[in-house]
């Protein structure tokens, strides 16, 4: 059993209190005993005295039972009360001292000797058949016997008067004595119950704080603090594992909760991109309703650039060419993603296209950092917002149309911008775009939406395209491109 | 709940009451320890006895109130202390004198080295001393009554002479006027008239005719019978104006008397012997003299004949150790 434990501290501290009133037990049995013993203590002389006086009594019946009988019996039992007789005697004083007991006991010993010797005296005249001898003898030991009875009486009341005088003073002690005994036995009966109490309470006292922290755990607060105990006994162990516990069902919760975060967030997600697909699905029916039937167009224009190479029209194949080049372009799917270069390529070709029609109503300038080139985008995200310019920014300006295409690396983003100096849009109707709601204007909206909503598709939201108006007060149409390349570096 | 004030205070309790458990067990010990030392001064003496004396005498006197014993014992006790010798001092009922035959006895059987016995007036002082002599024990007779036939080793203090300085005290005082009540001792069964104190106020009261005893009355021991005996003096003879006492407690029984009956310098005392009570009376004029007898150094002589028996000194005549009169001038500082 080892004393740590729950049961090792019961049983020590049971053992601990059992041990102090049975120290208190036993001492104050040894003290009664004590005291009884001193009340023996107290007569002890008389009973010596007694026994002297019991021998003295069987010496004489024996003396004069020898004299009457003259049997060997009697003799042998003679020998044998006078030889005890002597013994017992030798316990007095013979001594001469200034003390009148003492002095009493050396006349008590001295009375025994001068009897004895008479009363020897006597059996031996009686054995030699010497009659008045002995008759003397036994008189005279007669007379001797009463000195000494005289003086063990005289003994006896001074021994009586002493123990009584000591005895007075004694029992004058004794309710002394019995009080503090008492007091000694309620003292330890108070402290062994003080010490009850003390340890009861040492041991209880933690686990009625861990049924505590255990009822505020069940009605579910995990926050409640459980009792850091230092015992190293089972209640110790069992707080320490319940407190262990307590944290694990605390994370295990918050791991919950995150995952339903997470979860929730991906759930989102999830939504998001299937609005995002709606609305893909919606632009791709849109592009398929602005589609004309794209081979026939193609094949078409083929025939028309061998008519036109034919006819040694050059001007006309090279309209052709690139009419039949940016349909082709045009006619890619719009999910794909094309490098920069070919896109500034298609643009380019429109641009020419335009020049050939508008001559000299508007200017284009196109320049982009050569860095981007290779970053892949959407395809048709430039073409759109040129022909954007130029379809309702610039539609009423019979000349002096600009319109600038640019591309540039800022910041770890490709930045395409297309800036022209027409009428522009409203607040409204920027807002409008960017927020992705009607604005009335399906006409003026269906490129730039087309636009807006495919960067965001293809780049998962990161892409931005920010529309406000241009330095000639025109509309600037910027798409910010995130890519992703080695060293963070075109 | 367990409470940190409540945990301070447990802990206050278990100190106080450890306080308690240690202070009574401290308490009682320290009272049985008294106790055994109750006992052990009573009963279990160890303490020592003394050196180891050279003889044992016994002092066998009267268990009386007299001052006169005092005196006698206090002389014994005294002497002995210097010589090396014990003193075993019996006591005998003063009315049941066969106690001292029986504690002479005693003696003898035990063998001690002597016997010292105020001698009463039984006249056995011889054959007492030829006993004595036959166990070797050294027999030393004390008392105020010469033997009737002379016994070696005696010292006493006479009562005849112890008469004839009370009826000089009485002339001194009242002359030829004198009407004497004479108060005298229960010893003895002589008729009045043979008592050696009597005849010593007879043969004193010869040189002053007319002044004669009227009364004469025996007092047991004691003063209450001192007082009923001279009140019956008194009574029985209104005439009587001094009283003489031959014992101390019949000189403070007879003053109480006088006392009593304010007749103080009416009826003179002449008492025997001293004792605080007797001075006190002389000092305040009820005693006008006490004949003291000198048992002190009865006590001192009685030591040294035994030490000199011893020492193989033969035995003188008997001493006679004398008296003093004990006046108020004397007691006047």
């Amino acid at each position: 059993m080892k004393l740590g434990t729950v049961r090792g501290k019961i049983v020590a501290n049971s053992a601990l209190i059992l041990v102090l009133m049975a120290a208190a037990s036993l001492y104050s049995g040894f003290a009664s005993l004590e005291l009884s013993r001193s009340v023996a203590v107290l007569f002890q002389n008389n009973l010596a005295m007694e026994r002297l006086q019991n021998s003295l009594d069987q010496t004489e019946a024996s003396f004069s039972e020898y004299l009457r009988t003259k049997s060997s019996d009697s003799l042998k039992d003679f020998i044998k009360v006078s030889t005890r007789l002597t013994d017992l005697s030798r316990g007095l004083n013979r001594d001469i001292y200034a003390d009148d007991i003492l002095l009493l006991q050396r006349d008590l010993f001295r009375a025994f000797d001068t009897y004895l010797k008479v009363a020897e005296g006597g059996v031996q005249a009686k054995r030699g058949r010497d009659i008045p001898g002995y008759a003397e003898r036994f008189e005279t030991a007669g007379r001797y016997a009463r000195s000494v009875r005289t003086l063990i009486a005289d003994l006896k009341a001074r021994f009586l008067s002493q123990s009584l005088e000591a005895f007075s003073l004694y029992q004058s002690f004794i309710p002394g004595v019995l009080l503090s005994n008492a007091a000694l036995v309620l003292a330890a009966t108070l402290l062994g119950f003080s010490l009850l109490l003390r340890y009861s309470r040492r041991l209880t006292d933690p686990l009625s704080r861990l049924a505590e922290a255990a009822l505020a755990v069940g009605r579910g607060d995990y926050q409640t603090s459980i009792p850091s105990l230092d015992s190293r006994d089972e209640i110790g162990t069992l707080a320490g594992t319940f407190s262990r516990m307590q944290k694990s069902v605390r994370q295990s919760f918050l791991d919950l909760h995150a995952r339903a975060e997470v979860e929730k967030t991906l759930l989102e997600e999830r939504m998001r991109v299937l609005e995002l697909n709606h609305r893909l699905k919606d632009a791709e029916l849109l592009a398929l309703q602005t589609q004309i039937n794209p081979h026939f167009l193609f094949n078409t224009l083929s025939a028309g650039i061998e008519l036109a190479g034919a006819e040694e029209a050059h001007r006309t194949s090279a309209f052709l060419e690139n009419l039949a080049v940016f349909i082709r372009y045009a006619l890619t799917p719009p999910d794909r993603l094309v490098a920069i270069a070919d896109e500034i390529e298609c643009v380019n070709r429109y641009i020419w296209l335009l020049t050939l029609r508008f001559r000299d109503r508007f200017t284009f300038d196109v320049g982009i950092d050569e860095r981007i080139l290779r970053f892949e985008v959407p395809a048709l995200i430039l073409q759109p917002l040129v022909e954007n310019s130029v379809g309702h920014g610039l539609a009423d300006r019979e000349s002096g149309g600009r319109v600038l295409v640019r591309g540039s690396w800022e910041s770890g983003e490709a930045v395409l911008t297309v800036t022209d100096n027409g009428v522009g849009m409203s607040k409204d109707e920027i807002e409008g775009l960017q927020s992705d709601t009607d604005t009335g204007s399906p006409i003026h909206g269906i490129g730039l939406r087309n636009v807006i909503r495919r960067i965001q598709l293809s780049t998962n939201g990161r892409g931005k395209v920010e529309l406000r108006t241009g330095p000639s007060g025109g509309l600037e149409v910027r798409i910010r491109l995130p890519v992703q390349a080695e060293g963070g570096e075109p | 709940m367990w409470f940190p004030q409540f945990r301070r205070a447990g802990w206050l309790f278990i100190l106080l009451f450890a306080l308690a458990l240690a202070g009574a067990t401290v308490m009682n010990l320290v009272l049985i320890g008294q106790t055994r030392k109750a006992l052990d001064e009573g009963i279990l003496s160890d303490k020592s006895p003394g050196a180891v004396l050279k003889y044992h005498v016994a002092l066998i006197i009267p268990d009386s109130p007299d001052s006169f014993f005092d005196g006698l014992r206090e002389g014994v006790l005294k002497t002995a202390g210097t010589e090396g010798v014990a003193v075993q001092v019996f006591r005998y009922h003063a009315n049941v004198p066969d106690e001292a035959e029986t504690y002479f006895q005693l003696c003898l059987t035990s063998r001690v080295d002597g016997v010292i016995l105020y001698a009463g007036p039984d006249g056995q002082m011889a054959w007492r001393g030829e006993q004595a002599a036959a166990e070797d024990v050294v027999f030393i007779p004390v008392g105020t009554l010469t033997p009737p036939r002379t016994v070696l080793g005696f010292i006493g203090s006479s009562s005849l002479l112890q008469g004839v300085e009370g009826g000089n005290q009485v002339i001194r005082r009242l002359g030829r006027s004198a009407r004497v009540g004479l108060l005298l001792t229960s010893e003895g069964e002589r008729v009045p008239v043979e008592d050696p104190v009597y005849e010593g106020m007879v043969i004193a009261l010869r040189s002053a005719p007319g002044a004669q005893i009227v009364r004469v009355s025996r007092a047991r021991p004691g003063i209450l019978s001192g007082e009923e005996a001279a009140s019956a003096l008194l009574k029985a003879d209104p005439t009587i104006n001094v009283l003489v006492c031959a014992s101390a407690p019949i000189t403070e029984g007879a003053a109480q008397v006088v006392v009593d009956q304010g007749r103080v310098g009416q009826v003179l005392i002449v008492g025997t012997d001293e004792s605080p009570a007797i001075d006190r009376l002389v000092d305040k004029g009820v005693i006008a003299a006490s004949i003291v007898r000198d048992s002190k150094k009865m006590g001192v002589e009685a030591v040294k004949a035994f030490l000199g028996a011893r020492a193989g000194t033969p035995f003188r005549k008997p001493v006679e150790v004398g008296f003093n009169v004990r006046t108020r001038q004397e007691i006047a500082p």
